[in-house]
């Protein structure tokens, strides 16, 4: 910690950041949760941590083959290694970034502790990437990207420097709400009516209770491989996402379960 | 054939690894230490103890107990023994023999009792001038007070150590030994003060069965450090303020940030006020 504060600009944080292993990196002034009201005081980054200005998103993408595959021990071995990924990421940016005197802290990854009991983290990383410019929060939830569609993971910084937001994703330009997630996911998780909602009600109880009747697809992330956005699809030569519907009749029918019909809209 | 390292090669090594903190201590500083604690009794070869530290982040550990204030351990411990590890490759594929000693897991379940430890980071710390130990038992540091987690690298390679720190950063305020909902800091006639393992342990176990340890209070409460200013969180009186004044009005502002953070991650627990539970 220096008695002289030298400045940092958005790009020499964002430089750092990469070269600490963030694929994707987006600035969000802290204005824009109350600006866009989506979320409730209480998950405002100001309730956390008042001194906050600026939240800082990154991502680290989660590999589309490995996401569609059935190997539930390289499915999770992924999901852990990328959340250490970020999590180290996000602790080195803000010691950067402290050691810089601008104060800043880290938000973990991991934040569900006790997820079947109360379903909610202190903070929304999804929420900071979309105000962050990284992408939009679809259908499923989850934040598409135009890179890796939903298919990455994400962490945040929060610091009290300044710094000029990142422009904002277009609404409906990342995900126009197709409801592949809706239809392919395998416990009827999503519903809502496209017409009327920007993304759909999701039943956090459904996911998690639901996939329990399988012995196959314990690890499920059908809402993030049936995706179409994403310029990974293209890269791991999987464009067309209609095969997805087969595997879900597949796996119903492997596990003895009756097919679920595809959640219907509400009313 | 060794390659000719420098202490300041190592040092920026270290920290590009990630170590924010860096001492050297000879190995030769344990002769007065108690027999088994030393480097020596580790690993004869030993004869530089290089000690790594990193800070964690005080509005984070003055929410405490929280499951954000647990996953900000992990992050740190992980990260240490990382950066430890390797660092002692980048000794050893330049010639000069070393081993990492990793990350003690004080207060876990399963943890040995001080007795038993391998090795002890802390003292290491004030041997290689990181520090000095205060009242609450933890390295006291000039950036982060006793906020800073620390690891070890031995190595054959003998190296100028660090000079100890003249002065003691502990200022006998006693707020540690009060804020401790253990009871477990105790000072003695002859002023030197002890630390109830056994207690603090018990404490610690409470806590994470609620995914909410560590309880860190010693470590909130010290006057002491940078970090105070640079979070512009330089008044410790708060601390002790806390339940009268949630008492008095549950929604009382400046402590709302910290009962968000308890609230989501863990289970509750009986110290939690109504208003998160």
């Amino acid at each position: 910690m220096n008695a002289s504060v030298p400045t940092l600009s958005k790009e020499d944080i964002a430089v750092e950041a990469t070269r600490l292993g963030a694929a994707l990196v987006g600035f969000a002034p802290v204005g824009r949760w109350a600006e866009h009201g989506d979320l409730s005081w209480e998950f405002d980054p100001r309730r956390l941590w008042p001194l906050t200005k600026t939240v800082i998103a990154m991502a680290v993408p989660s590999l589309l083959p490995v996401t569609e595959t059935d190997d539930a021990f390289v499915y999770r071995s992924q999901y852990n290694n990328t959340n250490q990924l970020l999590d180290k990421i996000a602790y080195r940016l803000a010691a950067f970034l402290n050691r810089n005197g601008h104060p800043a802290i880290n938000i973990c990854r991991d934040g569900y502790g006790v997820m079947k009991i109360r379903p909610i983290a202190v903070f929304s990383h999804v929420w900071a990437g979309h105000y962050a410019g990284i992408g939009e929060v679809g259908w499923n939830h989850c934040l598409v990207t135009a890179e890796f569609g939903p298919r990455h993971r994400l962490v945040s910084v929060l610091t009290s420097l300044e710094l000029e937001g990142d422009p904002m994703v277009k609404e409906g330009s990342l995900c126009n709400k197709c409801l592949m997630c809706q239809k392919a996911c395998l416990t009827q998780a999503f519903s809502g009516d496209r017409r009327r909602d920007r993304r759909s009600n999701m039943n956090k109880f459904a996911c998690f209770d639901r996939r329990a009747r399988f012995r196959t697809a314990q690890h499920c992330g059908f809402c993030l491989k049936v995706c179409p956005t994403g310029e990974d699809r293209q890269l791991h030569g999987t464009p067309k996402v209609g095969h997805y519907l087969e595997e879900r009749r597949r796996i119903f029918a492997e596990n003895g379960v009756p097919l679920d019909p595809v959640a219907p809209p509400e009313p | 054939m060794p390659q000719a390292i420098e202490k300041e090669d190592i040092a920026a090594q270290a920290r590009a690894l990630g170590a924010e903190l860096v001492g050297f201590a000879p190995a030769a500083s344990w002769d007065e230490a108690a027999s088994g604690h030393r480097p020596r009794d580790l690993w004869p070869r030993a004869q530089t103890v290089i000690v790594l530290g990193v800070p964690l982040w005080l509005p984070v550990v003055e929410a405490a107990p929280s499951q954000l204030g647990r996953e900000q351990i992990i992050v740190t411990d992980k990260l240490l023994d990382e950066t430890a590890y390797r660092l002692a490759n980048f000794l050893n594929r330049n010639g000069h023999a070393a081993i990492n000693v990793p990350r003690n897991r004080e207060g876990e379940p399963e943890a040995p009792a001080e007795a038993t430890r391998v090795f002890s980071h802390v003292l290491a710390g004030e041997l290689a001038g990181l520090g000095r130990i205060g009242r609450n038992q933890a390295l006291l540091t000039h950036g982060y007070g006793p906020r800073v987690r620390l690891v070890s690298v031995f190595t054959e390679l003998a190296l100028d150590g660090d000079p100890l720190l003249a002065e003691s950063l502990c200022t006998e305020c006693g707020n540690c030994a009060r804020i401790c909902p253990a009871h477990a800091l105790t000072t003695g006639p002859d002023g030197k003060s002890t630390l109830d393992e056994a207690a603090c342990a018990a404490n610690h176990k409470r806590l994470r069965a609620a995914f909410r340890d560590p309880c860190g209070f010693c470590h909130k409460v010290c006057p002491v450090g940078d970090d105070r200013r640079l979070f512009g969180a330089t008044d410790t009186a708060v601390y002790f303020e806390e339940a009268t004044a949630l008492t008095e009005n549950p929604f009382a502002p400046r402590f709302q940030p910290w009962l968000h953070i308890r609230k989501y991650g863990g289970f509750p627990l009986p110290e939690d006020p109504p208003s998160i539970r």
